[in-house]
């Protein structure tokens, strides 16, 4: 009897096992298809446990970050005669450069100072430390230690010393979530210059992200500066992004300048795009404080009257 | 033994093990998500969560319940950027399989052991790049993938050795018999 009965507890539980399995399937798949379609609910279901576990996250990585550095360090070490005389041959041309930056800085400063220039600072920042990156093959992205308490918003760049890094695509309250330039969804308006070409940066998870769409792609040279252009008012314009590279296949592509392989700070950056003018203005006519009208035939009326 | 008493839930060495169980995945999580390196070019790291899981799985099924699995699964989902849903629902039918395997595997060698975790993280790895493509989302390269199994496969008599000889997990008596 107890048997029986112990036979068929044992079956009810396989069978409640099953069910309970088959349900997480169909919540994973659920989950899947709202990712797939950047469900902002599931992105601020992220969020809000990235926020909960970031400080531990931050925490527990230190130790074997730690020995990670250590040993990059000492890889640095052994390369210490190579580096120091590639280091000289850098000082040397540096050198020259400085004074001729010092000039152009001094005519500038005059330039400016007769044609009362208002430069616009409207870009302020927030420096962050990187904690977490995706570890696997399936997206390039990153968690930085702040969020919207510190001032950052949805959609601003990233930088570190050198150029663009990336953009937050999620904003939690004490961390956000970085879009690397090499991942597959990432497109950025960018100018090449010099000539101010026009071109779109799309990452491709490889190094260095292709250039599409180029304006004028005869007339770019290898070398030559990648800036984001501003368009779309994400970025702010100007910020120095790769340099252009050729490939054998004959697409253009931009070497980064971020240094991605030692990225520990990143600034993200709040800008506010200056007012933009794309409505005319509409008829100014004598006798203000009326009713105001855009029909040309009132116009016309006001000015015979 | 009868099943009920294998399956009462106030059996305080089971809850034990389910929370040092949730205690290390979220140990491996964060050290898997570590910025060590970000250039694209940078080498995946190993899936260690499916190393801990299926180690745990086959020794102590018993603290090692779907519900379990499937949270850590998701947590890591959420936390690095894997398809949200897709590395859950790999994860959970390897740790269900190994289960199935675990009497056969328990009298055999680690070898038989090591192959077995490794041709399931092979599946597991395969499935997750199977469902991006069935969503019409941009797949990694396959190089990638094959790295990360490839460094899985190193990672596992690692975790193995740490978590018989540093937590005293062994095949319990039954098993071996």
């Amino acid at each position: 009897m107890a048997l029986g009965n112990s036979s068929a507890e044992s079956s009810l539980i396989r069978t409640v096992h099953r069910v309970l399995l088959g349900l997480m399937l169909v919540v994973s798949l659920i989950l899947l298809i709202l990712w797939r379609t950047d469900n902002p609910r599931l992105e601020r279901m992220r969020m809000s446990l990235i926020d909960a576990a970031a400080p531990s996250m931050a925490w527990a990585g230190r130790p074997v970050e730690f020995v990670w550095n250590v040993a990059r360090d000492y890889q640095n070490f052994l390369d210490v005669y190579e580096q120091n005389k590639s280091l000289r041959r850098e000082i040397q041309s540096l050198k020259a450069w400085r004074e001729q930056a010092r000039l152009l800085e001094e005519e500038n400063a005059q330039l400016r100072a007769l044609n009362n220039v208002r430069i616009a600072t409207r870009t302020t920042f927030v420096t962050g430390d990187i904690i977490a990156d995706s570890g696997g093959p399936f997206l390039q992205s990153a968690l930085v230690n702040v969020g919207r308490s510190d001032g950052v918003e949805d959609g601003s760049a990233a930088v570190d010393g050198h150029g663009l890094v990336g953009r937050v695509v999620g904003l939690g309250e004490r961390a956000s979530r970085l879009l690397l330039l090499t991942d597959f969804s990432s497109r950025v308006p960018v100018v090449i210059q010099p000539g101010a070409r026009r071109a779109v940066l799309s990452g491709d998870g490889t190094a260095a992200p292709k250039l599409e769409f180029i304006d004028g792609s005869d007339r770019i040279t290898p070398g030559d500066l990648v800036e984001t252009s501003g368009d779309g008012g994400v970025f702010p314009p100007d910020l120095p992004v790769g340099r252009v590279v050729s490939t054998p296949s004959g697409t253009w592509r931009a070497a980064l300048l971020a240094d991605y392989a030692r990225l520990e700070f990143v600034r993200l950056l709040r800008y506010e795009p200056d007012t933009v003018i794309d409505v005319p203005g509409g008829l100014v006519r004598p006798g203000d404080g009326e009713e105001f009208s855009n029909d040309p035939l009132d116009a016309l009326v006001g000015a015979v009257e | 033994m009868t099943v009920t008493d294998r399956l009462d839930p106030l059996d305080t060495g089971r809850l034990a093990r389910m929370v040092l169980l949730v205690a290390l995945g979220f140990a491996v999580i964060c050290i898997e998500a570590m910025p060590l390196g970000l250039q694209a070019t940078a080498r995946p790291s190993p899936d260690l969560l499916l190393c801990l899981v299926a180690f745990w799985s086959l020794r102590r099924p018993g603290s090692a319940p779907a519900v379990v699995i499937f949270a850590l699964a998701l947590s890591r989902d959420f936390l690095t950027d894997v398809p949200v849903g897709a590395g859950a629902i790999t994860l959970l039918l390897i740790s269900e399989l190994l289960k199935l395997r675990r009497r056969a595997l328990a009298r055999s060698n680690f070898a038989m052991e090591w192959i077995t975790v490794t041709l399931g993280a092979t599946l597991a790895i395969a499935l997750q790049w199977f469902l991006v493509v069935l969503m019409l989302a941009q797949p990694p390269y396959l190089i990638d993938l094959w790295h990360q199994v490839i460094y899985t496969m190193m990672a596992y008599p690692l975790m193995a050795l740490l978590l018989r000889y540093v937590l005293c997990i062994s095949w319990t008596r039954t098993e071996t018999v």
